[in-house]
Formats: C-alpha cells, structure tokens, sequence
C-alpha cells in the first residue's frame, strides 16, 4: 500500500486548521461561524488520525522507553501493554461526538439569536463595551 | 490490554459517581414533576420542581463531599489509564464541590421569582461539575479533552440561561465561538505531541519534558494546548471574552466561570507542570512568564477605570490567575511541594472572596435585573448594611489586606516566588497589588457614599444565599486570622 508520510498528513491537517480558523474571524454570519469551526475540530481530527496510524504499527518506542525507566506509577490493575495502539482513531471519535454536542447547543443559540435579535449577523449581536 | 474493575476502583471513582448521577437522576424527576404538575398532582407552576431540583443537587454535591474521604482510603489509585485519584485531585475536587454546593444555592436564590425557567440550571450544573472533577482526575489526553468539554458545554447553556435576555445571549454566543476554537487548538497541540511522542498519558509526558529538550513539533504542540488552556484561565492574550461573558451571564452562573471552571483547569496544568525542569523547555517558561506579567496588568489596568462591577470582577480575576501562574513557574524541581502547598492556599482564597463577591452581585440581582452599575452600589451600606460589609471584607481579601484569607494565599504566593528566586515576577506582583488596591477600595468606598442618583429599589434576601454568604464571610475571616487548619490541610495533600 502506498504510505502518505506523517510529515504531509499533518502539514494537510494544519493548512485546513488554517483555513478554518480564517472562516471563524472573517465570516459574519452566526452559521458560517459554526462551520468554520467544524473544520477547525476535524482538522484536529484528522491529525489525530495521522498520528494515529504512524503509531498503530510498531511498538511505540518513545513510550516503551520511558515506560522501563519509571518506576511503577501503575498503582491500578492496569499494566502497559505493547499491543500495536488505536488511540489516535479513538480520540476522533471523542471528536466527532463532541462537536455533535457542541453544535447542538449553538444550533439552539442561532434559533434564539433569529427570534430575539432578529439577524444571524455576529456583530448585531455585539452590544458590550467597556 | 487488561484490566479489571475492583472494589477499590469503584471507591476511588465514588464521588464522581455520584455527581454524574446526580445529573441524570435530577433531569428525570424534573421531568416527572413537569408531568405531575400538569396533571394537577402536584401545584401547578414550575416552582416547586425547581425547588425539588435545587434541594437533589445540594443533597448529591453534598454527598459527593462526604464520599471524598472514602475515596481517600483507596487513594492514589489509578482507575484505567485514563484517571487517576490521589491527595491531590481529592483536595481540589473537595474545593470545587464546596464552591458548587455555593452556586446552587446562589442560583436558587437568583431564580428565585422566575416561573418560566424550570430547574435545568441544577442539570447543567450539576453536569459542569462532573465535568471540572474529571478534568482534576484525569492523566490521559482522553479525559482532559472530554472532561474540559463537559463543562464548557454546559457552560454555553449556562451562560445563555436567561432566556430574556439578550446580554445573555451574546455571552452564551461569544463563550460558545471562542471555547469551540480553543478547544480545537487545544486538540490540534494534542495531536502534534502525540504524532512525535506516541504518548498521550500526561505523567509520562511530563517525563519526557523533564529528560531533555523536545523537537519543535511536541514545543509547537505545548504551545497549542496552552491556547486552550489559557483561554479556559483567561489568561493574556486570550481574555477578551472574560469581561463580556461574566457581563451577560447570570451572576450565579458568573461565580462558577470565575471560580469552578478555571480551578479545575489549573489543578490540572499544576498537576503536570509542577515538577517540569523548565531551563530544559525554554519556550514553554517563556511564554509561561510573559504570560503571567500581561494577565497581571492587563488585568489591573482594564479595571482601574471599570465603572460596571461585573466587569471589574472579571478584570480583578484575570490579574488573579496571573498571582496564580507565579506559583506553577515556582515550582522547579527543588520547590515542587511549596508550589502546590502555595497554589491550594491561593485558590482556595481566590474561591471563597470571588463567590462571595458575585454571591452579593447575584442576591442583589434578579433575573429581570442584573445589579452591576457602580449606581446600584452607591450608599449599600445604607440599603442593606451587612450585604455592603460583607462586599467590602471579600474586596479588601482579593486585595490581599492581613486578617483576610487573601492576605494568607498572596504571601504564600511570594513566600514560593522568592524562594525559587523569581525576582521579576515577584517584583511584578507587587506593583500589581499596589494597582489593585486602588480599584477594589475605589468600590468598597462606593459602598459606604451616599448615592446621589435616585436609589435602587431594595430587594429581599432570600435565606439560602444569605446562608452562603455568611458561611463563606466566616471563613473569609478565620481562615485569615487562624490559617493553621488550613496550612496542615495543605502538607497533608502534598504528602500524599
């Protein structure tokens, strides 16, 4: 299978991060916002799946490392394991289901901010000083 | 990957258990006592549900206190990966659920006259609770994420919670935009380090920061999680939203931004920062210092002229959480023990002045009516003598004046910075307590000259916030007079 290199998968996941958080201070209204940030998290995302799949394979060495010289902190019943990792694609799904829940709650704001202030505009809204 | 779940576990976890069930169980009977309501069983209106909710939420956080001591005897002890229950995490979980008990019952008494909003303040309340805990227990990149988004999430709400009102509104907006960006800044860093380092446990990342220098990817990632984090402390460059939101917000739900939500996130970047050999990461304690210097006067400087309290607390607090990062930059690795010892001393004054200071904001305001003009509190004293002194006692204990418990925290603050040899940042503090004083006596005269416009009406103190109040002014003042208790509280957490 041809490899993509992390190196360009999180340069990918950066430039569309970028490009997220342009939409966020450049856009006005309350919904492109929204999506702006969308992108931000599943550029995040996508990192996390990067770097996930460069560590899936081989045992991590870094963490095996330091995992032999520390003494033991597993206090649990858990005990590292060398099992290949998924933590990476796990933490995409956090992602995912949060910014689920996160868009349902700005969802309801727009709603509030159409019937009260009568415009989806940002700076309408944008009332405080001082 | 094994593990099995013991008794053991299931009695560090207790306490958060509890508030996590808590949650679901006052969201049901809520709902049933709606449904009762409507069917005539119980008197119509949405107050007794209200008061049914608010009496639950204390009853859980409450219990969840109690359970503390308990989970203790299994401490430490970690639950998975993902957890871990220590002295630590115990004493700043006891912290938060004592300042969420105050804002429940402060919310109850600032609910008091509403009828149209039904009890779910106490569910997201309840839930942004459970949510600071796991932030304070977590060790995994996992936990920290999905602990810092349960309370901000229902944070949004919160902030929003008066559906009236559009200065709400906008707070709601604005928290929800800019915690939304951070968070993905924050998970963005988080990707970066673990794409180098192959870790997301957070103790062995501290490790690894205190073995040698990290290439730029894991420094660029740090910096990207303190985005997140700063923002979450409000800390200079990112505080813009602070003034706005604690404005719009109800002033219960105010208390718990300044006190809950950003104890939770220093408890957790203590935990992991503390025993950092900084001379090894140089960016990281550089962006760490001028950090620390701007919250201090930015903080204060934006204050000075504030003629709106809400706003002013909000300054007061940024420049407070600048105090604060003094002592995790203390910390080294020889002073690790007084930095925790002077961090817990800190908070736990910086909680009991800054609910108390917004408990007298809230029980003066009403869901129709926020008291934050310097107006409302000209000539107090007159309107409602005790609610003015005790206003003036927990300025004058932000300003860190001796017999208040801020004196104790603010010198054990400076006792850690001169002892690992901070002098710019000591120095800083200084000139920054002098700034300080100005404004929080500027209001605490206010309080005691006579008003020249026409006064505000009078409104009735309702019992539960009143009771808050005392409570914490009594600590305020015997804390400061006999911090003893409180100094073998703190050994005994660093101990275990």
């Amino acid at each position: 299978m041809a490899s993509i290199s992390v190196e360009s998968g999180l340069i990918l996941s950066a430039v569309l991060f970028g490009l997220g958080l342009i939409g966020v201070l450049a856009r006005r209204n309350i919904l492109f916002i929204l999506l702006s940030i969308e992108i931000m998290l599943n550029a995040a995302g996508l990192a996390f799946v990067v770097a996930g799949s460069a560590w899936q394979d081989e045992s991590p060495t870094v963490a095996a490392s330091a995992a032999a010289t520390e003494p033991t902190t597993s206090v649990g019943g858990y005990k590292e394991s060398t099992v290949p990792q998924a933590d990476g694609q796990v933490m995409f799904f956090f992602v995912l289901t949060m910014a689920a829940a996160e868009v349902s709650v700005g969802l309801a704001l727009v709603l509030r901010m159409h019937s009260q202030a009568g415009s989806l505009d940002a700076d309408a809204l944008s009332r405080m000083r001082g | 990957m094994s593990w099995n779940w013991t008794m053991a576990d299931a009695q560090a976890l207790l306490p958060l258990m509890v508030v996590s069930a808590a949650a679901v169980v006052v969201l049901l009977v809520l709902a049933c006592c709606r449904r009762a309501g409507v069917a005539g069983i119980l008197p119509a209106g949405e107050t007794p549900a209200t008061r049914i909710g608010a009496v639950l939420t204390v009853i859980a956080l409450a219990a969840a206190l109690a359970l503390l001591p308990v989970a203790g005897a299994a401490a430490p002890r970690s639950v998975t990966f993902l957890v871990i229950v220590d002295g630590y995490g115990l004493f700043f979980a006891g912290l938060l659920l004592s300042a969420c008990i105050a804002v429940a019952l402060l919310g109850h008494s600032y609910f008091r006259q509403e009828t149209s909003a039904g009890g779910e303040f106490y569910v997201l309340l309840l839930l942004a609770a459970a949510g600071a805990m796991t932030l304070v227990f977590s060790r995994h990149f996992a936990s920290f994420f999905l602990g810092l988004e349960i309370l901000s999430v229902s944070l949004y709400a919160l902030a929003a919670y008066n559906r009236a009102s559009l200065a709400g509104l906008e707070a709601g907006v604005k928290y929800l935009v800019l915690a939304a960006s951070s968070a993905s800044f924050l998970l963005l860093g988080m990707a970066f380090v673990y794409a180098k380092t192959g870790t997301m446990d957070l103790g062995r990342l501290a490790q690894l920061l205190n073995a040698a220098p990290q290439p730029a990817l894991v420094t660029v990632g740090l910096l990207l999680i303190m985005v997140g984090v700063g923002f979450k402390l409000a800390l200079v460059p990112f505080h813009l939203w602070t003034a706005d939101v604690y404005q719009g917000a109800p002033a219960a739900v105010t208390a718990f931004i300044a006190t809950v939500s950003k104890g939770a996130m220093f408890a957790l970047l203590m935990r992991y920062l503390v025993g950092v050999n900084f001379t090894l990461q140089y960016p990281l304690l550089a962006v760490l210092t001028a950090v620390a210097v701007g919250s201090m006067f930015v903080g204060n400087l934006l204050a000075l002229r504030q003629e709106n309290v809400k706003r002013l607390l909000a300054y007061s607090s940024i420049a407070q959480l600048g105090y604060l990062l003094v002592t995790l930059l203390a910390a080294g690795p020889g002073g690790r023990e007084l930095a925790i010892r002077a961090a817990g001393g800190f908070l736990a004054a910086y909680f009991i002045a800054t609910l108390g200071a917004f408990g007298v904001v809230s029980l003066l305001s009403s869901p129709q009516r926020e008291a934050e003009s310097f107006d409302d509190y000209r000539g107090l004293a007159w309107r409602h003598p005790v609610l003015a002194g005790v206003l003036a006692a927990m300025l004058l204990s932000l300003a860190g004046i001796p017999l208040t418990v801020g004196f104790i925290g603010k010198f054990y603050v400076l006792a850690a910075g001169v002892n690992a040899n901070l002098a710019a940042l000591v120095a800083a503090m200084v000139i920054n307590s002098g700034i300080g004083l100005y404004y929080y006596l500027r209001l605490a005269i206010a309080l005691f000259t006579p008003s020249r416009a026409e006064p505000p009406p009078r409104v009735a103190i309702h019992p539960a916030g009143a009771a808050v109040l005392a409570v914490l002014t009594v600590l305020l003042v015997a804390v400061g007079v006999y911090p003893q208790p409180l100094l073998r509280l703190l050994a005994a957490v660093v101990a275990l």
